[in-house]
């Protein structure tokens, strides 16, 4: 062949090739754009400052969108609630904006089926309806709006147009805490709840306030919590106790340095008892400690200990969660609140001043009405928004049968729940993230919702659609002017005070909302400016003055059903991921391992494992739990933090709609609760029955990740007691290693050693300190870094097999104290970057590797999957793709580009959030060849979010920096130290020992046992 | 006339050789039923562990039974025991030869090519165990671009050279002994194939002096360079977990204990197959209880090591006082997988204490029965070291609980059924034992004439 025949011949295929790829490809995926949209560069991500919709709290959150995608969520850190931290369910906020159940359209039910409808239609059809049904403005006629709990513009929105149309709203949230308000109301005169100031005291006693996981704002409590009670050995001053008072070891009373296990249902006699040694006298007095003791089963000698702390120090008690739930939960609650009083709180860390939403008055009750209205057919029209009562409402009030008698049933939720399964049409909102809007967590505080990006699907805001129907209804009737334009018009109407122009409205934009009388500034120690002390504080409201002075009873609760041997006290709690069960669709929170039982995926039934020994029931034997209003069946899981009378189950699983990670995953307790309540406030009573409990002889592999729940004496979860910690601090010398160093000698592991397991030139080696007093094992790190490094879910079939992808997980310990106290320990488990990394050597073909920064990094393209390294490493913090994972559409969308994707058959595992370090290193740059990346201006994303900045993540080569002084620091250790890998992560010791129980020697384990 | 009561004992008489020859050749006959339904039935097994392979390759490595943190589990297992299989092959063939011990006369083709199949079994593994066996040639020292070359810190890049390495010389050791056979072969062959067949393979052997010359000295030095390989092999697959800071692996005893536990294993499995071998082709007259008996003692010599090493390893791990030596040794007494240790200890230690009895050594049915509880047992004690050190480490968190799929019981049992296919073909186209050498045991004619009578 000649040579320009060649040539000819290779531009002849040449071109053809080109074409036929273009051809394939289509023309649309490679033109730039011409006109770029706002906002967005390629590659660069753009951030909304917005508001946290998943449960009432309110977070501030920062929303990171690439290429018009919302990618991640990372806490407002000017915001005053969450201080730029976010929860787990912060964390997948995201899961429901791309739910691939969710619903794309608006639907009309037709003959039994669902069809797809056009807005007009249904704007137009519904429009009519009111016009024929609405009563004369004002009225309340049979039209019913009935919406959750809402705070700003839309709350004002949803009342101007029920009133308008003639409509009559009824407000219902699950975790509606009505007994605070009124036992608030006779206290102090206010129904309101106040704003605990937890950073500021030195003592907390929760009675059953789940406030780290989810009562009111756990994110905020959070970090009051860690600001409040964390020592990391970095100054020598003796920070707060904590003390839970529960009838269940909850995440939160994991983490207080006493728990006081009670019958459930008592709780609140301790806190009588402890007023009335404050000298409460009135009501309490009857209950001494002894009388308390007798009825709660704790010795009066701890009441009175608890006491004397109370009173001694600054504290606050807080009511709520589980045992303020009952049908005397307002007695429990004013118990409490007597118990502030008496320990002069109120106006100090009790600030009623400056209140926090999250409660709704006369929820429970206003449904209960709603109910007998349905059935008796006065209500003709319901439209629902924002609730799910056929699920949260117990099936035994018949809410759901009622509903048959509405002809018209309007749901707007975005997804299909069980409620818009029983409605005529389907009117589905925006997520929050797509949608405007505003929300007041607290007086003072008010935060922007602004859309993150284009609606994902055919959904309309729902304040639309009742403004269309307004101007619809309004025009024919000449009655009420409905005002123009859209939802963000009202809204942005709505913000004219605090944005008069649009530069205020722009810089409010920015930063998230307006903080005018914000809790932002750190707790003074003193009370807060114009605390109402004189009007119902201390002085006044002791005698009863203030208050509305209705009599309290304080009895305990007697709890229904059947009596005898088998049958238990059900505690049913609000989980941390599933909240009141509107998040069970998003497949991070379902596979989410509980933090107390490790469980996910399921409903469980805990019980103390010498119960279950009693009844021969393994963890996965499938109980039926039977009340006098229902049965269900759940496997067991043994838990230690179980008492022996008591059986606890969670809420937020069991639907049988909203979506496949939902459906038929566990069961609702609920349908085990009579329509009971709390006679004094109208509250639910979440608990309040005995349960009788058979085997059914069936058996399910456990959903939980743990393998054993202690670390039998192994140097993994280290703790120290406070008296010593505090002499550490102050410079004291370490006296012996020897009980913590089971092997050989002390390996004298520093820092200045680990530092050196990187490229002496280079300016970095990164490294970790986590404190293990901050954390508080609420897994928010561990939905964060699924959000950050792509990491799948792997489904309950998985999860049965630990196959679990989480390059983080909290390992959660016990340690039986002498006295059969339980101590708790949460451990974050990650990669280590071990600078003798065992993994390194033994991998056949240099997939993984020490990079100059010592990192320990993973090269997936060239991993062949032997899994030598997981076997190799000590931690078990690598894990293995066995199937390719996959992330049905719309999930996908929420990927982050910058995280490579792996494949099946391939090893990953904690990177430091290496494309974080490397974003940082290539913005540094720009500052010169020699700039280092600032101590602080990176974070990884688990440190990002942890409401309790256990993690700290940095340049340990930089002696100034906060993780370096950390690892200096008295506390710190390296799990497995002995191994000599050279971990980069310090753990900060636990510091335990703060209630001034004696304190004995721990017993030895013996040795060979496992 | 041709009346052989024994060959060991030198009284064989006249058209003795001729007889070798045709005894041992008649293996090579038509197959019978009896072979083509263990054919079809291995083939059949065969056929659904390959379907069970590519459902692994296409679905991803979930479907076994892997529970983190066990990564590694029935594959190794086989891939240990395989190995472990093939070592008594070249120890009968190679280091008997040198120590002049007779009795291997009988048994050493069967244990050889039981060594090589075993082998081709165990190279198996290591590739079904990836996470993404379509880049195996990773492992491959290859020059390349890049200049990327496997670890060689590695164990498992160490194993892949032993393994090859032990492969090539086991396969050229058996082909060499089998040269003077297959031209023995070669002149009864009866079909156009076989005689070309054999034609080719044995290399134009004659059976002339220096022909004889040459093949014992390349023989002698063959086995001189197997020898150590019966040594090393193992103890580099030992160092896969020795290497390791799993406890329960992390051993120096390691080394000594796998070589133990291999020849221990291999002897065996030459029992298991020798015991039915014998049956079929009516070789009674060639392996008779005289090499069972020996091949007995070596079972409960190496059964004997391993107990040691068994006891040795829970002293040391007391002695050690590491809690986490310790615990694994606890949990493999009396935790979860207590099972399998027993099993394991019951099959390799206790059960093999019977062949302190001649009666036993001596007896083909229950030598065969003990040979079939230490191929147990030793498959066990791999899958207890792997598996149950695996399920109990450092981290308590992490600890659990595995149990194997189908697809894994599948491969498994396709991995024996590829074993046994070669060895169904090597029994119908090679001879299965060493005629040659079978005869050399014969003494000189002359000689025993002149002894008897002196004797007389």
């Amino acid at each position: 062949m000649e040579r320009r025949d060649f040539l000819k011949l290779i531009g002849i295929t040449g071109a053809g090739a080109a074409t036929a790829c273009d051809a394939k490809v289509g023309p649309q995926s490679l033109i730039p754009y011409v006109v770029p949209p706002d906002n967005i560069t390629p590659g660069i991500p753009t951030w909304f400052a917005s508001t946290c919709r998943e449960c009432p709290a309110g977070c501030g959150t920062h929303v990171k969108t690439r290429e018009g995608r919302v990618i991640k969520l990372e806490g407002n850190p000017d915001s005053p609630v969450n201080r730029g931290k976010l929860c787990a369910r912060g964390q997948a906020a995201h899961q429901h904006l791309y739910d691939p159940d969710r619903l794309k359209g608006v639907k009309r039910l037709v003959d039994g089926d669902y069809v797809d409808a056009q807005w007009a239609n249904a704007t137009s059809a519904l429009a009519e309806e009111l016009r024929r049904l609405r009563a004369p403005a004002g009225t309340g006629g049979s039209i019913v709006l009935l919406t959750g709990l809402q705070t700003g513009t839309r709350e004002r929105l949803y009342d101007e147009w029920a009133q308008a149309v003639g409509a009559r709203r009824v407000v219902y949230e699950a975790f509606a805490y009505e007994p605070l308000l009124e036992a608030n109301r006779r206290v102090f005169g206010e129904s309101v709840i106040p704003s605990y100031d937890i950073e500021g005291a030195e003592f907390v006693i929760s009675f059953g306030a789940e406030f780290l996981e989810t009562w009111i704002s756990p994110v905020r409590y959070a970090v009051e919590w860690s600001r409040m009670h964390a020592f990391r050995g970095d100054d020598a001053v003796e920070k707060g106790v904590f003390v839970a008072v529960e009838p269940r070891l909850s995440m939160t009373a994991s983490n207080a340095d006493e728990w006081v296990s009670v019958k459930p249902g008592t709780e609140y006699l301790i806190a009588l008892a402890m007023a009335n040694v404050l000298g409460a006298g009135g009501e309490a007095g009857e209950w001494t400690p002894q009388r308390a003791g007798e009825a709660t089963g704790v010795d009066p000698a701890v009441i009175e200990r608890l006491a004397r702390m109370f009173g001694e120090r600054r504290s606050v008690a807080l009511p709520g969660g589980i045992s303020t739930a009952h049908p005397k939960a307002t007695a429990a609650a004013t118990a409490v609140a007597l118990l502030n009083r008496a320990g002069g709180a109120v106006g100090d860390t009790v600030r009623l001043t400056t209140p926090v939403t999250g409660a709704v008055e006369g929820s429970y009750r206003a449904i209960v009405e709603l109910v007998s209205e349905m059935q008796t057919g006065g209500v003709e029209a319901l439209f629902v928004a924002d609730a799910n009562p056929v699920f949260t409402l117990p099936p035994a009030l018949g809410f759901a049968e009622a509903l048959r008698q509405v002809p018209l049933r309007v749901s707007f939720s975005p997804v299909f729940d069980e409620t818009a399964a029983w409605c005529h049409w389907l009117l589905p909102d925006h997520t929050p993230l797509e949608s405007w809007g505003d929300w007041v967590p607290q007086q003072g505080v008010a935060g922007i919702q602004q859309p993150a990006m284009r609606p994902v699907f055919d959904t309309r805001a729902t304040p639309d659609v009742l403004l269309d129907l307004w101007r619809a209804v309004g025009d024919a009737e000449g009655a009420a002017v409905a005002p123009e334009g859209t939802w963000y018009d009202y809204l942005r109407t709505a913000w004219t005070d605090r944005a008069p122009d649009e530069r205020a409205w722009a810089e409010i934009l920015r930063t998230g909302g307006v903080w005018e009388g914000a809790a932002v500034a750190p707790s003074s120690g003193q009370p807060a400016e114009g605390a109402n002390l004189g009007q119902d504080g201390v002085g006044a409201a002791a005698t009863g003055e203030a208050g509305s002075g209705e009599p309290t009873d304080f009895a305990p609760p007697e709890y229904e059903g059947p009596s005898g041997e088998d049958t238990f006290a059900l505690v049913v709690f609000p989980q941390i991921a599933m909240y009141d069960g509107r998040t069970a669709n998003r497949p991070w929170l379902q596979e989410l391992p509980d933090p107390a039982t490790t469980s996910s995926w399921h409903t469980w039934a805990e019980l103390h494992p010498d119960t279950a020994d009693h009844f021969g029931l393994a963890d996965g034997d499938v109980i039926s739990i039977e009340s006098s209003h229902g049965s269900v069946e759940a496997p067991v899981v043994r838990y230690r933090g179980a008492r022996r009378d008591t059986l606890a189950m969670p809420l937020g699983r069991g639907h049988d709609r909203m979506g496949r990670f939902a459906t038929g995953r566990g069961v609702n307790p609920i349908a085990l609760l009579p329509p009971t309540a709390d006679p004094d406030s109208g509250g639910f009573a979440w608990q309040g029955v005995r349960v009788r409990l058979a085997r059914t002889g069936a058996w399910v592999h456990p959903l939980t990740y743990q393998g054993s729940d202690s670390d039998h004496g192994r140097d993994l979860a280290e703790a120290v007691p406070m008296a010593e910690a505090l002499r550490l601090a102050a410079g004291g010398a370490v006296e012996s290693h020897g009980e913590q160093h089971i092997v050989g000698e002390d390996l004298p592991l520093t820092v200045d050693r680990v530092v050196r397991d990187s490229d002496p030139d280079g300016a970095y080696r990164w490294g970790m300190a986590i404190s293990l007093d901050a954390c508080t094992g609420c897994n928010a790190c561990v939905t964060a870094c699924s959000a950050e490094n792509n990491l799948p879910f792997v489904g309950p079939e998985r999860v049965a097999k630990s196959r679990f992808m989480t390059w983080l997980r909290i390992e959660r310990y016990f340690e039986e104290k002498p006295g059969g106290r339980l101590e708790t320990h949460h451990l974050p488990m990650l990669c280590q970057h071990c600078g003798a990394a065992p993994c390194e050597p033994v991998c056949p073909v240099y997939a993984t590797y020490h990079n100059p920064d010592g990192l320990n990094v993973q090269v997936y393209n060239r991993c062949v999957g032997t899994r030598y390294c997981s076997n190799n490493c000590p931690y078990k913090v690598r894990y293995f793709n066995w199937f390719q994972y996959e992330w049905p559409e719309p999930l996908n969308w929420g990927l982050n580009p910058d995280v490579t994707a792996r494949e099946k058959g391939v090893m990953e595992k904690c990177t430091y959030c290496v494309q974080r370090i490397n974003a940082a290193k290539i913005a540094i740059k720009d500052q010169g060849a020699d700039a280092v990346i600032p101590d602080g201006a990176l974070k990884t994303a688990c440190q990002q979010t942890c409401p309790t900045d256990a993690i700290v993540f940095g340049n340990l080569k930089d002696p100034e920096s906060r993780v370096a002084r950390l690892a200096r620091g008295p506390l710190a250790y390296s799990a497995l130290m002995h191994l000599n890998t050279r971990p980069a992560n310090f753990y900060l010791k636990h510091v335990t020992d703060r209630t001034g129980i004696e304190v004995a020697e721990p017993a030895a384990e013996p040795a060979g046992a496992h | 006339m041709t009346d052989i009561t024994s060959l060991r004992s030198g009284r064989a008489q006249a058209g003795v050789f001729r007889r070798v020859n045709r005894d041992v050749l008649a293996t090579l006959q038509r197959p019978g039923v009896g072979w083509a339904a263990m054919m079809a039935i291995v083939l059949t097994v065969l056929g659904i562990g390959v379907i069970a392979e590519i459902y692994q390759i296409k679905v991803g490595l979930g479907v076994a039974g892997y529970v983190p943190p066990i990564m590694w589990a029935v594959y190794i297992t086989n891939f240990v025991f395989w190995v472990g299989i093939a070592h008594s092959g070249t120890l009968i063939s190679a280091i008997l030869f040198l120590f002049r011990a007779q009795f291997r006369t009988a048994v050493y083709r069967i244990s050889e090519t039981m060594t090589v199949f075993a082998v081709m079994t165990a190279g198996l593994f290591p590739l079904i165990h990836l996470g993404r066996v379509w880049y195996f040639y990773y492992l491959v020292p290859y020059p390349n671009e890049r200049l990327l070359w496997p670890n060689f810190r590695s164990p498992l890049v160490w194993d892949f050279f032993a393994i090859s390495t032990y492969f090539t010389i086991s396969s050229v050791f058996l082909y060499v002994g089998l040269i003077p056979d297959i031209a023995a072969a070669r002149d009864r062959a009866q079909t156009r194939f076989r005689q070309k067949l054999y034609g080719a393979l044995s290399l134009g052997w004659q059976g002339t002096d220096s022909q004889w010359r040459h093949y014992n000295r390349a023989y002698l030095f063959l086995a001189g360079l197997a020898t150590p390989l019966v040594l090393s092999v193992h103890s580099v697959v030992s160092w896969d977990f020795a290497m390791a800071i799993v406890p329960g692996w992390h051993s120096t005893i390691f080394a000594p204990y796998f070589v133990a536990g291999a020849i221990f294993s291999g002897v065996a499995m030459v029992i298991t197959l020798v015991v039915p071998l014998r049956k079929a082709f009516r070789l009674q007259d060639y392996i008779d209880e005289y090499h069972l008996d020996r091949l007995a003692k070596l079972l409960l010599l190496t059964s004997s090591i391993v107990f040691y090493a068994y006891l040795v390893e829970v002293w040391t791990a007391w002695y050690s006082g590491s809690p986490y030596e310790r615990a694994i040794f606890w949990d493999r007494a009396f935790g979860q997988y207590a099972w399998a240790s027993w099993i394991m200890y019951g099959c390799n230690c206790i059960i093999p204490l019977v062949l302190w009895f001649k009666r036993v050594r001596t007896s083909w049915f229950w030598m065969f029965i003990v040979s079939i509880f230490v191929n147990i047992g030793m498959w066990f004690e791999r899958f207890v070291i792997i598996i149950q050190s695996l399920a109990h480490e450092f981290v308590p968190y992490q600890w659990d609980y595995y149990n194997p799929t189908w697809v894994e019981m599948a491969i498994t049992a396709g991995s024996f059924a590829w074993f046994l296919m070669w060895f169904l073909l090597f029994i119908k186209f090679l001879p299965s034992m060493a005629i040659a050498e079978l005869k050399e045991l014969l003494p000189p004619r002359l000689k025993r004439q002149k002894k008897e009578m002196e004797t007389a």
